[in-house]
């Protein structure tokens, strides 16, 4: 700009969080927008099978519409986080964060218990309650990738604040009770220690120490009976013959789930038509356990394909990730890759029986607005994110 | 760096792709087979298929005893209160309210609670789940707190379902309005789904529906009542509302029996344990309830009551189901196994948990509750009763020794006293070694386990004191995760608890039947089904013909279930898996037809327990296809298919008319025209046998009398009893003279008696009457000289106590051996089968006859018994030589049954000499049945003898005036005389008259029947 002076733009408030003229939309990560709507897709229209055979079955429990009005409400925070500029983002991740830990503190004293446990704030929508523990993740993300942006993990010390950032949320998720999603934050929160520069070997030490303190844990019984018996059916559900004999027990859920799975073959049995669906046994059908009526009615070759899909959003968003120079943003949209990863991994692991039943959804797949939410959230972070790569000059700029 | 490490991060997620693949290939593509079959056996129902006995034919082929379907009106209640406005009614206010609402209540407002329901609002159900409560005119829902535990939004759902259903809709209406996006309320989108302009129509509707509903059950409940009262005279009149209470009252009876399952089932899957094991008190003192009430809608006192009676029932069941059990399992303890060890055993499993050591209940403790049960308090206190076994040594003395301490064991007391211990333990090996001592078993039994029971409560309850006080709440919640597993089941369990159904009428009228099957959509939860029942034909009194002989059928005992139990239970885990392979599959073949069903039928008495294994089919299996199956129509070659094998038919020789002529010749006895030589003590309550057979044994009719209970069971007179009297002997029943040609027979032949030696049948010198060698004769004044013709004629007593005398025991022994009496008639050839039973006493004429009992055996009486089957048996041989084996049964299968027989060892003149004189006794004037039985009277000729057997020597006043003792009389023949066809055999128990005027008469009545007519008519040649 000949012999002009240069002045800093003055935005609105609004424009200082949103990034509402000069995205560079080129730069948008369609790509992974499209595997991600397509995911979407693909889980709506297995939902709508599963109302479909609901009313065939002159059963209530699966609601595709109230499902679509959900994915209606949330999708719009999709295209609303991709616009969120990464500097207000990095300004204000302890606010976000501290909304995060606030409302999970909340959650005893406004929440809405279900089931024995209270994990749901009731909102003014109608049918949508905010879990808290969902939103906690993706505010740890945030929160980590501040405090790892300037922290390369080499000395122990490093490791003591984004441990504790991690252990609030997850001592405060596993007081609902809810472990499994507890649980989930461990891989997000070691992977982005590892982003972050932490030596894999140490991070393995972690897991390892991890595993005898779960085993300690187990042996003094400081986990509850209903949590020890998840691992003992886990265990006990290996042997094929050992899971059919005990189907009507505490291994009724997994039972179920196999027979899903097994039943679906090379080719699937079709939309709506796997016994799933028909005999209606399979608990969490919509939600925790979707991944094993899609395996059903897909098949083998249906949910290899499925798999693919998934696991390269998740690699596209690691790709995305690796691309972006700035650090904070970088370990921001890493985090979030590992958020879907740990998610899809921990849940069709559930589903394959390689790893012991705990309540997460699919993101994307299962029905829920909590879980839609932040997958939207997360999504449109990612990819707003990557396309807005401001320059900075921080440490990772001269950095490969 | 920071783009480097994303390198393995990507890596790993490539790894885990292929870990999933590999895995989903492996359950998908390589196990697929395994789920597959699984799959189908979720939706794959299997039952057995039952077998139809086999049915008795008489000679004729006419059924006497066949498997009928019959019909039955069942009750399903899931139906009814799905279905039916009233159970629609209730069960949507149950729902809002939160308690369990009467039948009785919704049945008095019916109209208003309706109204009320289908105008509840989208919005008003709405607040209800966000927990604000509800008011209208009749509707009283408080606002909660916490809508969530109140299963707030599972509770409008089923209000939703109920109101829909109460305004008719279909399962499209239904769904739309489900949808409906506005806040209206059902009856308004009614309105709008006919295109209605007013709420009027609708509401109309509704009522004439409420209306029609109401009518309708009255109608039902009216025609239950008839048929409950067997009111099928149309004189009898039945109060409908009375009719109607009694109806609705029932149904909140099978209301509550499905509610109550389905908590003992639901708390079970919570908690671990049944319910029942815990006193009620203790469980709502300390346990959190609330979930269940919620789950069922039940109120408090609801909650109450169910625990109350199941727990009553529980203790009842330790009496009447457990110790029965327990009593058979010692009983049938393998040889070398201690008895007492396997009472120690079972008691201890009543208290022991399934899952390893521990005490049940107890050892879910540590599970049950949210609250951390400290290791300490968990640890102590949890062995509260001693356990011996695996714990000290045992002393030498073993299984009674610990029986005895158990027994003893007092809670407060410690441990027990040594010595009191060593007695009980021998008192024990007394009763248990050598057989088991039913009656003691069972009351030591009681009194230990009530011991126990009370000692194991006391300790429960102190242990869950500790516990709420730890809690710092008196009713402790129970762990979610339990808690989750049986909220998960609650619906399915209540829905098939709610479907197995009640027999409300058993073989209903047509009325009914057209009713409920006419108008199913009317008398919604009522449904008529089909079944098997055992029905035999009948005689115009209604009772089954030849019922003694043929006998009946019962269900399983206890003993043979017990038998069975292990492949009943192998059996059960086929059919329920869904995955078999082919030799599974051959094993459930062949198991099915091994395993008797808990409702078959198997032979109890008479023919069907003789013959149990013949009519006994074998049972078939079928599977249904499922939906998955029936969706893509999957091929099916895999489902097994097995037809049921009916058991064999049985072909009786009985002639069913004969059969009935016999029967009411004993209970419309003929008289003797005389009136003053009528017993009519005997004639008001006849009592006696009647046995009409071919001379080949093929036994035409074998008839006992009474064969109706005239209250012998309760006044333990066996002449009162429906006994079978034809082989059995109930009580002292010496043949009398009808034994007598079988001595002139013998003696003719082996001892070449001089048919013209005269005895002389005088007055005895020493008391009054007449006789020989102390015996005395019929004849008052005696017969005079008498040589045998005469004496068999007039069965004159002097000559045959003369005759006695002249035998030996071995000749008596010898003709009754030769004749067949005290043998087995060959009924029953194969003696090892149960069912059929016969008396006879192979020691006949064993023990030495005394001096005067000699003159007795001549004349058939005190040391000679017979059944009247021997007598007409032995009466086959004697008209034509040939001593047939008797049969009731000719074929079996189609297959004939043999006929056995042999010639007697006696001469031809022997025996045509001592039928010439039987032809006396019936066609000559002063034969002693020429009276009755002479050819002009009955119409044909026959040959016999009559006999008179004495019981007693107490005398009865006759109406004569005269004092008669009490006897037995008997009548027995063979016609044609010159060519002998069939056989006659009267018996007639306990009378004070004669053969000449009691048992002749009734064989008169019989030989004059038209039956017995047409029998001549279409056998005898002209």
């Amino acid at each position: 700009m000949k012999g002009a002076a240069w002045h800093p733009q003055r935005r609105s408030a609004l424009g200082r969080v949103l990034n509402l003229r000069s995205l560079a939309w080129l730069r948008v990560e369609w790509h992974v927008l499209a595997m991600a709507l397509s995911l979407l897709a693909i889980g709506l229209v297995f939902v709508r099978h599963m109302d479909l055979a609901d009313v065939n079955f002159n059963r209530d429990e699966v609601h595709f519409a109230s499902h679509l009005r959900k994915v209606g409400l949330t999708l719009p925070f999709l295209f609303l986080a991709l616009l969120v500029r990464p500097r207000w983002l990095r300004r204000n991740t302890w606010v976000l964060y501290g909304i995060a830990i606030a409302l999970l503190l909340l959650v005893p004293v406004i929440g809405e218990e279900r089931n024995h446990a209270r994990r749901w704030i009731r909102l003014p929508l109608p049918g949508f309650d905010l879990q808290p523990s969902e939103l906690a993740k993706l505010g740890l993300i945030l929160a980590l990738a501040r405090v790892l942006y300037t922290s390369r993990m080499k000395t122990l010390g490093e490791w003591v604040r984004p441990g504790l950032l991690a252990l609030l949320p997850m001592a405060l998720v596993a007081l609902q009770p809810d472990l499994g999603t507890a649980l989930t934050i461990v891989p997000v929160t070691l992977g982005m220690f590892y982003l972050a520069g932490a030596s894999a070997r140490r991070l393995v030490a972690i897991v390892l120490l991890a595993g005898l303190v779960g085993l300690g844990a187990w042996k003094l019984e400081l986990v509850r009976g209903y949590q020890l018996q998840r691992v003992k059916t886990w265990v006990a559900a290996m042997d094929n013959d050992a899971l059919i004999e005990g189907r009507n027990g505490p291994a009724f859920h997994t039972y179920m789930g196999r027979v899903s799975v097994g039943n679906g073959g090379w080719f699937g049995t079709g939309l709506g038509q796997g016994v799933a669906n028909e005999a209606g046994h399979l608990p969490e059908r919509d939600s925790d356990s979707i991944f094993a009526v899609v395996a059903e009615e897909a098949g083998f070759v249906g949910t290899g394909a499925i798999v693919l899909l998934y696991t390269s959003l998740i690699a596209a968003l690691m790709i995305s990730a690796s691309a972006i120079r700035e650090r904070f943003t970088r370990l921001v949209v890493g985090g979030i890759a590992l958020y879907f990863g740990a998610h899809f991994f921990i849940n069709v692991g559930v589903n394959l029986g390689l790893l012991p039943m705990t309540g997460l959804t699919l993101p994307l797949f299962s029905t829920g607005g909590s879980s839609l939410l932040v997958s939207f959230l997360a999504l449109g972070l990612a990819l707003g994110l990557a396309a807005q790569q401001e320059p900075t000059l921080d440490q990772d700029a001269f950095r490969d | 760096m920071g783009a480097r490490r994303f390198g393995p991060l990507i890596l790993l997620v490539a790894l885990g792709t292929l870990v999933i693949w590999a895995r989903l290939f492996q359950v998908q593509v390589l196990e697929h087979a395994t789920w597959e079959s699984e799959a189908k056996g979720l939706v794959r129902q299997g039952a057995v298929v039952p077998y139809q006995r086999g049915e008795f034919h008489d000679r004729k082929g006419r059924l006497l005893v066949r498997n009928e379907q019959v019909y039955r009106v069942e009750f399903s209640y899931r139906d009814f209160r799905r279905d039916h406005p009233l159970g629609q009614v209730a069960h949507a206010w149950s729902s809002l309210e939160m308690r369990p609402v009467p039948l009785a209540e919704a049945w008095a407002n019916l109209e208003p609670m309706a109204e009320e329901l289908v105008q509840l609002t989208r919005a008003d159900l709405a607040h209800f789940v966000d927990g604000e409560g509800l008011q209208g005119s009749l509707l009283r829902v408080p606002a909660c707190d916490d809508p969530a535990a109140e299963f707030r939004a599972s509770r409008r759902s089923d209000v939703r379902f109920y109101v829909s259903h109460l305004l008719g809709f279909d399962a499209t209406q239904t769904l739309r309005a489900s949808r409906a996006e506005d806040t209206s309320s059902l009856l308004e989108f009614a309105i709008r789904d006919r295109g209605a302009s007013s709420a009027d129509p609708v509401l109309d509707d509704l009522r004439r529906r409420l209306e029609r509903s109401k009518r309708d059950l009255i109608e039902i409940a009216v025609q239950l009542e008839r048929h409950d009262r067997d009111a099928s005279e149309s004189s009898i009149t039945v109060d409908p509302d009375a009719a109607l209470a009694h109806l609705l009252a029932r149904l909140e009876g099978w209301r509550e029996d499905v509610e109550d399952q389905t908590a003992g089932e639901l708390f079970r899957e919570a908690a671990g344990f049944p319910a029942a094991r815990v006193d009620p008190a203790t469980l709502l003192a300390h346990l959190d309830l609330s979930w269940l009430s919620v789950l069922l809608r039940w109120d408090e006192p609801r909650c109450e009551a169910w625990l109350r009676s199941s727990r009553e029932a529980y203790l009842a069941s330790l009496e009447n189901w457990y110790l029965p059990r327990m009593t058979l399992e010692v009983e049938l303890a393998p040889r070398g196994e201690d008895p007492a060890q396997v009472a120690f055993e079972g008691w201890r499993a009543l208290f022991a948990s399934d899952s390893g050591p521990g005490l049940v209940v107890f050892d879910q403790l540590d599970s049950l509750f949210r609250l951390r049960i400290p290791r300490p308090l968990r640890a102590a206190g949890l062995q509260v009763l001693p356990d011996p076994v695996g714990a000290e040594p045992v002393p030498a003395i073993g299984g009674f020794d610990q029986l005895a301490q158990l027994e003893l064991w007092q809670p407060d007391a410690g441990g027990p006293d040594p010595r009191e211990v060593a007695e009980l333990a021998q008192a024990w090996r007394e009763h248990l070694t050598g057989g088991v001592d039913e009656e003691w078993f069972g009351e030591q039994s009681l009194i230990a386990l009530h011991s126990w029971e009370a000692g194991f409560q006391q300790a429960l309850g102190e242990q869950l004191e500790r516990l709420s006080a730890l809690a710092g709440s008196a009713r402790m919640p129970i762990a979610e995760g339990r808690l989750d597993r049986a909220e998960e089941r609650a619906r399915s369990v209540l829905k098939d608890r709610g479907s197995r159904t009640t027999e409300v009428a058993s073989r209903p009228d047509y009325d009914l039947i057209q009713l409920v099957t006419r108008y199913p959509d009317h008398f919604a939860g009522f449904q008529v089904t089909d079944g098997t029942e055992r029905l035999r034909a009948k005689d115009d009194r209604g009772i089954p013909i030849a019922e003694s002989i043929v006998g009946n059928v019962r269900k399983p005992s206890l003993r043979e279930v017990f038998a069975q139990r292990d492949l009943k239970r192998r059996l059960d885990r086929l059919i329920h898996r869904g995955n078999r392979d082919a030799d599974q599959d051959e094993s459930l073949k062949l198991l099915v037809r091994q395993v008797a069903r808990l409702d078959e039928f198997t032979g109890g008495d008479g023919l069907e327990g003789y013959y149990d294994r013949e009519l006994t089919g074998h049972n078939g299996y079928h599977e249904e296809r499922g939906l998955q199956e029936l969706a893509d129509g999957t091929d099916t070659e895999d489902l097994i298919d097995l037809d049921p094998i009916p058991g064999e038919n049985i072909e009786l020789t009985l002639d069913v008319d004969l059969q009935r002529a016999a029967v009411d010749a004993l209970a419309h006895p003929g008289e003797d025209p005389e009136p003053n030589r009528l017993d009519y003590d005997w004639l008001r309550r006849p009592c006696g046998a009647i046995v009409v057979t071919r001379v080949n044994g093929d036994v035409l009719a074998a008839a006992s009398y009474p064969d109706f209970d005239r209250g012998g069971w309760e006044s333990g007179d066996h002449r009162d009893m429906p006994i079978e009297r034809t082989l059995r002997m109930p009580g002292f029943q010496p043949p009398g003279s009808v034994f007598k040609p079988f001595v002139a027979a013998w003696a003719l032949d082996r001892r070449g008696l001089d048919t013209s030696h005269l005895v002389d049948c005088a007055p005895l010198p020493d008391r009054e009457g007449s006789g020989y060698g102390g015996l005395l004769c019929h004849a008052r004044w005696g017969h005079g000289p008498v040589a045998l013709h005469e004496a068999l004629q007039k069965s004159c007593n002097g000559y045959f106590a003369w005759l006695g005398e002249q035998l030996s025991q071995d000749d008596f022994r010898g003709l009754a051996a030769e004749f067949g009496f005290g043998r087995p008639t060959g009924v029953r050839r194969d003696r090892s089968r149960g069912g059929l039973h016969e008396d006879y006493f192979p020691e006949l004429f064993a023990p030495p006859l005394g001096e005067r009992e000699y003159v007795r055996a001549g004349n058939g009486l005190s040391v000679v018994q017979a059944t009247p089957m021997q007598v007409a048996r032995a009466y086959c041989g004697l008209a034509t030589g040939v001593l047939p084996e008797m049969r009731l049964v000719s074929a079996v299968a189609g297959e004939p049954v043999a006929h056995h027989e042999r010639p007697l060892a006696l001469s031809v003149e022997a025996l045509t000499f001592v039928r010439r004189a039987l032809l006396d006794v019936t066609n000559s004037p002063g034969g002693s049945a020429w009276r009755a039985l002479n050819e002009q009277g009955i119409g044909f000729t026959i040959a016999g003898k009559t006999g008179s057997a004495d019981l007693t020597s107490t005398r009865t006043l006759a109406p004569d005036g005269t004092m008669r003792v009490r006897k037995h009389t008997w009548f027995a023949g063979y016609f044609p005389p010159e060519d002998p066809l069939f056989v006659v055999v009267v018996f007639v128990d306990d009378t004070i008259q004669t053969s000449s005027h009691s048992s002749v008469w009734v064989a008169r009545k019989l030989l004059t029947s038209p039956e017995m007519r047409e029998l001549i008519a279409e056998e005898l040649p002209r």
